[in-house]
């Protein structure tokens, strides 16, 4: 068997699972997850994934598709949440993103600190836009460090990428994704790296 | 805080309807006005910089580089 065949097979551990959350909290609108796991939700100002990080995976995957909504033009901001059933939200002011966005031939840089990641995605004038996010060690008492990319716009495209890592070592469950102004309409799905990869 | 289960049909795991009190949104507000606030300041400085890099650009052009050279400098 060859090596790609027996990593196709799961051989040696490596890969991505799909998460289902143990479940969802939205403050407007609605939710629903599939089969697969995958969470869509509508009219939503804040949504919560709740019990997705755990100890069975050291990292996580997660990719967010913005499909429109209400407001344009703002940032999606990413809380942590921890404890059992639908958490505690994490509201300590420790968590650091460095960030470069480049739109067109402009390319800039920025740093904050603030009681979440910031900017996992601006929402463009159509509130639409797509992020992929690696979180390293969230369940871990470890700090947390998450690496993303995100584009927006259909047209006037523009990208950022982001580096945030939260200065405490608290073991985290799950994250409330929250659109600091309006409501907003999307999917989402979390994988955990298996143990190795 | 309240939560309301509305968990549709097709859902694979329970969805619920957070309902705060009026005290609770009230602090959900001033949270969120903060991280507009936080959101302002960061596009107001993010101007800054392009407006400063704009400004340094047409002042080198003025002084005879080229807008290839002028970018160069400008953006490294």
């Amino acid at each position: 068997m060859t090596r790609a065949r027996e990593l196709s097979k799961g051989g040696i551990g490596i890969g991505l699972t799909s998460i289902y959350p143990g479940n969802v909290v939205v403050n407007s609108g609605s939710a629903t997850v599939g089969s697969t796991g995958k969470v869509t939700f509508s009219g939503a100002g804040n949504v919560e994934l709740n019990q997705i990080f755990s100890t069975e995976y050291d990292n996580y995957r997660i990719i967010l598709s913005a499909e429109g909504g209400a407001v344009a033009n703002n940032y999606v901001a990413m809380y942590m949440r921890f404890g059992s059933g639908t958490g505690t939200l994490y509201n300590s002011s420790s968590i650091y993103t460095q960030q470069i966005y480049s739109d067109g031939t402009s390319t800039s840089s920025s740093r904050t600190t603030a009681n979440y990641f910031h900017a996992m995605m601006y929402s463009y004038t159509d509130n639409s836009g797509t992020c992929v996010m690696d979180v390293i060690n969230p369940n871990r008492a470890f700090p947390t460090r998450a690496h993303w990319t995100q584009a927006y716009g259909t047209s006037g495209i523009a990208t950022h990428t982001n580096i945030g890592v939260d200065s405490s070592s608290t073991q985290f469950t799950g994250v409330t994704l929250s659109k600091i102004s309006g409501t907003w309409n999307g999917i989402v799905s979390v994988y955990g790296y298996k143990a190795g990869a | 805080m309240e939560l309301v289960d509305i968990t549709p049909e097709d859902s694979v795991v329970p969805v619920y309807l957070e309902v705060l009190s009026d005290e609770e949104q009230a602090e959900r507000d001033a949270e969120l006005a903060q991280a507009q606030a936080e959101q302002e300041a960061h596009e107001a400085e993010k101007e800054a910089k392009e407006s400063a890099k704009i400004s340094g650009m047409n002042k080198l052009i003025a002084l005879g580089l080229t807008e290839e050279e002028a970018g160069a400098l400008i953006n490294g």
